[in-house]
């Protein structure tokens, strides 16, 4: 038995009402009462008699799997209806991170083979999220009689928007020999230093012919080595603080944080280098240093998995350890707001293990909600206060800390550092 | 701007007030005005209209019903030219609010749902109006009562005949 059908109140509500009527009618002799009492009894003979069997099925899917960040897509309801369907109530809640212009009701009249409803949606910010969840009502015989199914949607991933970052070509930290980074060692390459005459040992393919039929020897290009680089890139979600409290939770910390890492992560791949994440958050994530346009995708993957519910992770992790383990030798660029304590000590520490490092500063324009001389005014202005003194803290260290700004934010620290890197060291 | 009412939909509203015009209807058509039954009607409208998923188009049925009955005694049947469009306003008031409870305020209402409702509200207005103009057009009324709400029924089905063939051969 496929009918799933069930009476509403307003069957009920007619049924009684003409019941009432008719049998009023007859026990009193009032054909009036009858008369009252005949359309409503019509009504309910002729739908009952309409309502057919089958089920309501429902399947939420949306035009596109993976959006963009502020791009619109289509939330398509496909509802199949059991016979003698009228009407449907579609009811439509977008899934986390997406907003919909669109009411979350509409009222459609049923087709007989199946219903299309589509409700636009709008990605607010990246995430790892569900198209939403759509409940539908059926109603048959004019709302006599009524049937519910809901469909929750398909996963969908919106991906933080990467805003172009430039940077020049300067990593303090360079390895291989088949990166795009220029190194000041002559040998196989890409990059011309010169031209020199001829040694024994030399590849033949390298003799200049112009030059050596100029000057009647034999004259070779001489090129610098490629160098390529690895990037770890420590992205601290413990803590998101959002302007004006928005429960969108856009342009917090975090939301700067993951911009600046896509970012990064993105300008570094294809420049050749390995680049590699750790989200040092509630749970540590790692994401393996590796090259190419597939290892975006899985870096991107993971910073839109980045726990928003934030908080202290409860066991101490040993980045330092873990990043000498996983990426010894690499640069790393940790991207935090520097409002913990232990933030500017892990910097130092990581330095400390024998890594560059570069502090982003994600705290960005963040400002207390509260008026001037209020509470958490005056918490906040503490708070910068000691942001501050652990900037100027890092700095003493040796350690750039760089307020992200986009596009050409860090080359004035990278060049510093890449000159601190060059020169001679004393060991102890 | 967003304001509050920005949050609800023309149809939807329009629903709620063919339902309020037909309880409205229904508090007038009994005639006599008696205290209880006009206050349980009123109360069964208010509730009807604001929250159409519940009892309230029971309570407004029962409370035009005791009006009726109060109006008229036991015995008397009310005249036609109330009865038809009672039994008009009491259908539309039962379909209305079934609709109510399917259209929240916010929700869009396609055109063919809207249609539809219309078209299933419709034919019994014009069939009261019918039987009304009929009933105040006879030069003098013979006969009793029931005979004369029976004629008037044969006229209504007639109609109805009439507007279902029609129907069948314009779908055919």
């Amino acid at each position: 038995m496929t009918v799933a059908w069930r009476p509403s109140i307003a069957l009920f509500a007619a049924a009684g009402t003409a019941g009432v009527l008719l049998f009023g009618g007859v026990a009193l002799h009032r054909p009036d009462l009858i008369a009252l009492g005949a359309p409503l009894l019509v009504w309910l003979l002729v739908q009952v008699a309409r309502a057919g069997e089958g089920q309501l099925r429902v399947r939420l899917r949306g035009a596109a799997a993976t959006l963009l960040e502020d791009q619109g897509t289509l939330a398509r309801a496909r509802i199949a209806t059991p016979a003698g369907t009228d009407l449907l109530t579609v009811s439509y809640v977008p899934g986390e991170w997406l907003g919909s212009p669109d009411p979350p009701d509409a009222v459609v009249a049923a087709r007989p083979d199946e219903t299309l409803v589509e409700f636009e949606v709008t990605a607010r910010r990246w995430a790892r999220t569900s198209i939403g969840l759509v409940q539908v009502t059926a109603w048959a015989g004019q709302g006599l009689f009524w049937q519910e199914r809901d469909s929750t949607g398909q996963p969908l991933k919106i991906l933080p928007y990467r805003e172009r970052f430039s940077v020049g070509d300067a990593l303090p930290v360079t390895t291989g020999l088949v990166g795009a980074h220029r190194s000041r060692r002559p040998g196989e390459g890409t990059d011309l230093a010169g031209v020199r005459p001829f040694q024994v040992g030399d590849r033949l393919k390298r003799i200049n012919w112009p030059v050596s039929l100029r000057t009647g020897a034999l004259h070779v290009s001489a090129t610098v080595t490629d160098l390529d680089a690895t990037v770890m890139i420590v992205l601290d979600s413990s803590t998101d603080l959002v302007p004006g409290d928005d429960p969108a939770r856009l342009g917090g910390t975090l939301d700067t944080a993951v911009h600046a890492a896509a970012a990064l992560a993105e300008h570094y791949l294809r420049a050749g280098d390995r680049v590699g994440l750790i989200d040092d958050g509630p749970a540590t994530r790692t994401v393996l240093p590796a090259a190419g346009r597939a290892h975006l995708d899985r870096i991107v993957d993971a910073l839109i998995g980045v726990n928003t519910t934030t908080g202290r992770r409860t066991a101490p992790l040993h980045l330092a350890n873990l990043l000498s383990r996983i990426a010894p030798r690499a640069m790393v660029i940790l991207i935090t707001p520097l409002l913990e304590q232990a933030r500017p000590e892990l910097a130092v520490e990581i330095a400390r293990s024998g890594h560059t490092v570069l502090v982003v500063d994600s705290l960005g324009d963040y400002a207390a909600n509260g008026p001037p001389g209020s509470t958490a005014d005056l918490a906040w202005r503490l708070q910068k206060l000691q942001h501050d003194a652990d900037v100027d803290r890092l700095a003493d260290a040796g350690i750039a800390a760089v307020r992200w700004q986009g596009s050409g934010a860090l080359n004035t620290a990278l060049v510093r550092l890449s000159r601190a890197a060059a020169a001679p060291r004393l060991r102890r | 701007m967003t304001t509050y009412w920005t949050r609800y939909r023309g149809v939807p509203l329009a629903v709620r007030a063919v339902v309020v015009a037909a309880g409205l209807a229904l508090l007038v058509l009994p005639g006599a005005l008696h205290p209880v039954p006009f206050l349980i009607t009123l109360a069964g409208l208010a509730a009807a209209v604001a929250w159409p998923r519940t009892v309230g188009v029971t309570v407004l049925s029962a409370g035009f019903v005791i009006a009726w009955l109060a109006a008229g005694g036991w015995a008397h049947s009310l005249p036609v030219a109330r009865t038809v469009p009672a039994a008009a306003a009491l259908y539309v008031a039962h379909v209305s609010s079934a609709l109510a409870a399917a259209a929240p305020l916010g929700a869009r209402v396609e055109r063919p749902a809207l249609l539809r409702w219309l078209r299933g509200c419709l034919w019994p207005v014009l069939g009261a109006a019918l039987v009304v103009a009929v009933d105040l057009a006879l030069p003098r009324r013979t006969g009793a009562a029931a005979l004369e709400v029976a004629g008037l029924a044969g006229v209504l089905l007639l109609g109805a005949a009439a507007v279902w063939a029609v129907r069948r051969r314009v779908a055919g």
